[in-house]
């Protein structure tokens, strides 16, 4: 791709021929083609959308272009009148993503982002699990440095939010009471990335029912360890109609969602995917998040408390 | 002779074979590292001063200074976007081609052209903060003589970013704070 090839090609027949070989039967892109056409579009949308509880647009416009350029972007873009904002990572490779940021109801925004690699659009969900991660966290640590905005202007903005966002995970793994003790700020529901609801899909499943209830456990590493953050303890409350608030300690909240059997949920932006075991008398729900870099695992504590049980 | 051409070939095929399937995205591109910080601290000044507009100008001004020209703006959201195409021969890559050419009777491009990028992001501190934040990136794509993209990186080096704001903070008669 980078070298000439062209005039060398009348030398380099058969090892062009063996390239080409290697490239096509290495890479499989044949096979990466039937995938993505078993992607629905409704998956694909819900992967590059998340809905964030603010209404305050230009801040939303703003943070997502300062998440942009704290992961590498160049902005190429940004139309106030339109909420959109684009921009290109080049790092060996190309990277183009636009976000647009739109009212969902009177309370919420809907930042949808959409991804082109090179020259195919990215429809794999962990990249931009990666950018709503970021972002969701640039959105909460911006809630707290309005909050204590009166102490000091000096330690507000890029410079508190630079440290956060890597000490942040230290910061993330003492625990949601660590967090409390210390005067932090416990997580509000505000400007907390929550997965879409696909509405339709939950209702009349029967096996929501049987999952309902308080849930405790951990979320660890697993075999495909790739993150830095994302272990630790983890409680969780899902109610009869499949509405989720769980803690770990970073608060999620939104409607588990039943997938071939499986239940699929988002535990700090990423989507975990569950399976309800009965082990030694006891409820447990275990899986992990799509490529195994993640492992959950929860038991039940009691059961939601229903008026017509017993 | 023939032997150093087979040589080649190989290295050739092999770096075919590689750049073929280096075509996914990188699992850890989207993720914030801690050299992204050192980035951001880098990139940003602080400046004590709540007019927004009045740094983006003077930023602009710079930016043409430095030889950019704007390509995009929006003043609602403190966004300039400039770019410039140059050059982008380098001898030593040259020289190395014209030997590679007598050696091994391959032609090997050089890079011929580039084009470079920047955005410059103003933002407030905070609703009553007196401070403004500014932050600067550059990016580059080269060209070779065949036309082929051979380059797509981004221009961290320290000086660059010193410079820029040495600029600036000139410009608008303020002192650049660093982060």
């Amino acid at each position: 791709m980078l070298m000439n090839c062209s005039s060398s090609i009348q030398t380099l027949k058969l090892p062009v021929l063996l390239a080409v070989t290697i490239v096509l039967a290495g890479c499989g892109t044949s096979r990466k083609e039937l995938l993505a056409t078993s992607q629905s579009q409704l998956q694909l949308r819900s992967i590059q959308t998340r809905s964030f509880d603010t209404t305050d647009r230009e801040k939303a416009l703003r943070t997502i272009i300062a998440t942009m350029q704290d992961l590498g972007f160049v902005i190429d873009n940004a139309n106030q009148t339109l909420g959109s904002v684009s921009g290109t990572k080049l790092d060996n490779f190309q990277l183009r993503m636009t976000a647009t940021v739109r009212p969902k109801g009177t309370t919420q925004l809907l930042v949808r982002a959409n991804m082109q690699f090179n020259l195919s659009e990215v429809d794999d969900p962990e990249p931009y699990q990666q950018f709503f991660a970021a972002l969701g966290r640039a959105m909460f640590l911006e809630a707290h440095m309005e909050e204590g905005s009166g102490e000091g202007t000096e330690a507000g903005g890029p410079k508190g939010a630079s440290a956060s966002a890597t000490e942040g995970v230290a910061k993330q793994s003492k625990g949601a009471t660590a967090e409390k003790a210390s005067g932090i700020v416990e997580p509000k529901p505000l400007a907390i990335p929550q997965e879409v609801a696909v509405s339709g899909a939950i209702t009349g499943v029967p096996d929501l029912k049987s999952i309902a209830g308080t849930w405790s456990g951990r979320i660890e590493f697993g075999p495909k360890r790739r993150a830095t953050t994302g272990d630790g303890p983890l409680t969780m409350t899902i109610k009869e109609d499949g509405t989720y608030d769980a803690v770990s300690p970073n608060r999620s909240k939104g409607n588990v969602q039943v997938v071939s059997g499986k239940y699929q949920l988002m535990l700090g932006g990423e989507i975990f995917t569950l399976a309800l075991e009965h082990r030694a008398g006891k409820r447990i729900l275990k899986g992990s998040n799509y490529d195994s870099s993640l492992l959950c695992e929860l038991t039940q504590e009691k059961e939601f408390e229903k008026p017509g049980t017993k | 002779m023939p032997r150093t051409r087979k040589a080649v070939a190989s290295l050739l095929t092999l770096l075919m074979a590689v750049l073929g399937c280096a075509r996914k995205l990188p699992q850890e591109a989207l993720q914030l590292t801690p050299e992204s910080l050192r980035l951001r601290q880098l990139q940003t000044r602080r400046f004590e001063s709540k007019d927004e507009k009045a740094l983006l100008a003077a930023g602009a001004a710079v930016l043409q200074d430095l030889g950019f020209t704007l390509d995009q703006s929006e003043t609602g959201l403190g966004v300039i976007v400039a770019s410039k195409d140059r050059s982008a021969v380098e001898t030593a890559q040259v020289m190395g081609s014209i030997f590679l050419a007598l050696v091994a009777g391959v032609s090997v491009p050089w890079d011929e052209k580039q084009k470079i990028r920047s955005s410059l992001i103003t933002r407030p501190a905070g609703p009553d903060s007196n401070n403004t934040f500014v932050r600067v990136t550059f990016q580059r794509i080269v060209w070779n003589t065949q036309g082929q993209v051979s380059k797509t990186e981004p221009l961290d080096e320290p000086q660059f970013y010193q410079e820029f704001f040495e600029r600036l903070s000139k410009a608008v008669f303020l002192h650049a704070h660093e982060l």
